[in-house]
């Protein structure tokens, strides 16, 4: 169930493939992190680089920027549902993105999935003009510890974020704004 | 008297008018005489014949208020509907019938009664609905996101609450034998639910992943874990609405493809059923369509993961999730019959997350179908012996604003009048030389124009624009439309004046008036006799 499940979604990233309280599977994909040095040739002047990390495990999957203080983190990301989370590092919160399911983070989402052939991850890529070159990848614990402390972040649903401004630190992210740019 | 309010009526006004009417005698011959209609206004005018009858019907309206006479009492709270919602709403909805809008009447709008509710928390100005809540269910008001508590209990410190615990009147009336629902179009565990039947000095314990280590030292338990296990009476009989992730663990996947929260691997909802074995479960629309109102007493529907969809987004619903007037007709077909009665509360809950997000559309939209629910109760119920209630918990920062003509769309551009008084074809240019839409916010994300393909809730993805936005080419009428904000916050915030009370049955007059917040519970209370009651069945 879970393979196919996989399989449809890598193929067909809409279609549908629901669960009913099945437990999750985490061990069908091994744990890792990719660093991918992104050289963006569409920035005037000359190429600029940056390093992201792609996390992976079974059912999470996070993109970090270097410098960004904000890491997108989806849950269930193999299925045709997966929930959007913005993981605030510096404050050790969350929101959860429960029903945004943007063209945007779609494509966002799709394009990660394509940087996985087999269960591992693709040596170089391009994705909008950019080239992506694998520089490191890691398989060990650490990913799992990351994630599942990211996890165990304060979160507020974004629905309920209007409600919460009692909460001194999600006050300030709100005077910040979210999601500026994942 | 007739004939002076005649005269009064149907002729300008003018101060030799005024001094003529009340007798002066000491009348300037040179004085032109006052212009008379020679029309009989009280045969011929509608608003006066409507008014006239308003009053004859008012006459006849009865007062019944005894202790006692509500054998039944529904509880309908739009969460943020303030009142300028309810205007933009009943427009809204007479608009989409093919009328001008503002003549028409909201079902509510036409209840007996009317008063004003002062929805301020103990200790903040502009309420949550935590607070709120409390005050209409157990008469006391408390502090903002405290729910079931009194004032004196710290927010998120459970050892606070302790001897601070109160009663709710979905708890009395489980005592005094009567059959109970809550319904929201929120997560169930939401502030507004949960002020029902649950006792927790922080709103976002909804499960207990949420708790702190202080909270499960002192021995508070999560909203959800309360709700299943709410002891009082026979348990509460219906209960439906969103938030289904705070009832299982987070290592499992529910029916739509969304995890659990729970991290104490209790799943609720089998707990539910063990508890309740003729009991239906029920979490899409084609279980809902099944329960057969007449044979089932208890039914616990969880529509959603978190919230359920707004009404305009309803039908993209992945399982498919009933309406709030669909909730409340099945409710109210297996509550009545108990012989003893019963108490419901519906909760239309997203009317607020609308407003925060800055969409008018979506507000209005499910203050629509609000609507819609309290009609469905006004038809099934005996109003000889059922107190209705609508009301909201709070305001929100909305406003209605300009000078548009009759009938001008609601969510349009403002089109003035000319100087005769008639249309203007063009949209009227502010002092920036750009169009302006009726409604708008104070505050909030401001303006987004996503067209008719959003989802709901989408504006939290992008940054805020507040301000002024050239909208002569938007389509300002269409789902995607958020309206513009003065000041800029990430979310729309609530608001601090009075909101509306609209009551009929036994009891209605008890609200007539300006009250605090807290004074519902105690209409409610004298209306259904509920503290009597539920100590005479102890
Ligand atoms: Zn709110």
């Amino acid at each position: 169930m879970k393979n196919k499940c996989f399989f449809i979604v890598i193929t067909l990233l809409y279609a549908e493939c629901l669960f009913a309280g099945i437990k999750t599977d985490t061990k069908s994909i091994v744990s890792q992190r990719a660093y991918y040095r992104v050289i963006d040739s569409e920035l005037q002047g000359k190429p600029k680089s940056y390093t992201l990390t792609v996390w992976m495990t079974g059912n999470m999957l996070a993109l970090e920027k270097a410098g960004n203080s904000s890491i997108a983190l989806w849950h269930n990301w193999q299925t045709s549902k997966p929930t959007l989370f913005q993981v605030f590092k510096e404050h050790d919160y969350r929101i959860e993105f429960e029903r945004i399911h943007t063209q945007k983070h779609q494509r966002l989402l799709a394009q990660l999935q394509a940087l996985l052939q087999d269960g591992s991850f693709v040596q170089r890529a391009t994705i909008n003009n950019k080239q992506l070159i694998l520089q490191r990848l890691i398989k060990d614990d650490m990913v799992e510890l990351q994630i599942n402390r990211w996890s165990d972040y304060k979160t507020y649903d974004y629905a309920d974020i209007g409600d919460n401004e009692a909460d001194p630190v999600l006050a300030k992210l709100i005077h910040q704004g979210f999601i500026q740019k994942i | 008297m007739m004939k002076s309010t005649i005269k009064l009526l149907s002729i300008a006004v003018t101060t030799a008018l005024l001094s003529g009417c009340f007798g002066d005698d000491d009348k300037n011959e040179s004085e032109p005489t006052p212009a008379v209609s020679t029309i009989d206004w009280t045969k011929t005018n509608e608003w006066f014949e409507a008014g006239e009858q308003n009053v004859l019907t008012a006459k006849e309206t009865q007062e019944l208020l005894e202790k006692g006479a509500a054998k039944n009492v529904i509880l309908f709270v739009g969460d943020g509907m303030s009142v300028s919602t309810v205007t933009a709403a009943r427009i809204f909805a007479g608009q989409q019938n093919g009328q001008t809008g503002e003549e028409y009447q909201l079902s509510f709008e036409k209840f007996p009664v009317a008063g004003f509710s002062k929805t301020y928390n103990t200790n903040q100005q502009t309420p949550d609905s935590a607070g709120t809540m409390t005050a209409m269910v157990s008469g006391v008001k408390t502090k903002a996101g405290v729910i079931g508590y009194g004032e004196k209990a710290l927010r998120a410190d459970c050892a606070s609450g302790s001897g601070q615990e109160l009663v709710t009147s979905i708890e009395l009336a489980e005592m005094a034998g009567k059959s109970t629902g809550v319904l929201s179009t929120a997560r169930i565990t939401h502030a507004t639910p949960a002020a029902t039947y649950s006792k927790s000095p922080e709103r976002n314990w909804e499960s207990d992943n949420n708790l702190t280590d202080e909270a499960k030292a002192n021995g508070c338990t999560d909203i959800a874990s309360q709700l299943v296990n709410f002891s009082y009476g026979d348990g509460i009989d219906v209960v439906m609405g969103g938030g289904r992730r705070h009832f299982f663990p987070s290592s499992v996947i529910d029916e739509e493809g969304k995890s659990g929260k729970r991290k104490d691997g209790q799943n609720l909802i089998d707990e539910w059923r063990a508890k309740y074995t003729n009991g239906i479960y029920v979490y899409d629309q084609t279980g809902f369509d099944a329960i057969d109102a007449a044979s089932v007493n208890k039914v616990f529907g969880l529509f959603n993961s978190s919230h359920m969809e707004y009404e305009v987004d309803r039908a993209n619903d992945i399982a498919g999730e009933p309406s709030l007037s669909e909730m409340t007709q099945k409710s109210l077909d297996i509550l009545s019959k108990n012989d003893k009665g019963f108490f419901l509360m519906v909760e239309s809950g997203r009317i607020d997350h609308g407003h925060h997000a800055g969409n008018a559309y979506r507000v209005l939209q499910d203050t629509v179908e609000f609507d819609r629910a309290i009609q469905v109760a006004v038809n099934s119920v005996d109003l000889s012996e059922t107190l209705i209630i609508v009301t909201a918990d709070h305001g929100h920062v909305f406003t209605m604003a300009g000078y548009p003509t009759r009938g001008n769309p609601i969510l349009g551009l403002v089109k003035t009048n000319d100087s005769a008084g008639h249309a203007e074809d063009e949209h009227v240019l502010a002092k920036d030389d750009m169009p302006y839409t009726t409604v708008g916010y104070r505050n909030g994300l401001g303006f987004a124009d996503y067209g008719d393909t959003s989802t709901g809730d989408q504006r939290y993805s992008d940054p805020h624009a507040a301000g002024r936005y050239e909208l002569s080419d938007v389509a300002v009428e269409s789902h995607g439309f958020h309206q513009e904000a003065l000041v800029p916050l990430s979310s729309e915030t609530h608001s601090g004046e009075d909101v509306g009370i609209y009551a009929i049955g036994p009891g209605a007059q008890l609200l007539r008036g300006t009250h605090e917040q807290s004074n519902i519970f105690h209409a409610i209370n004298h209306a259904a006799d509920l503290v009597a009651k539920a100590e005479a069945s102890q």
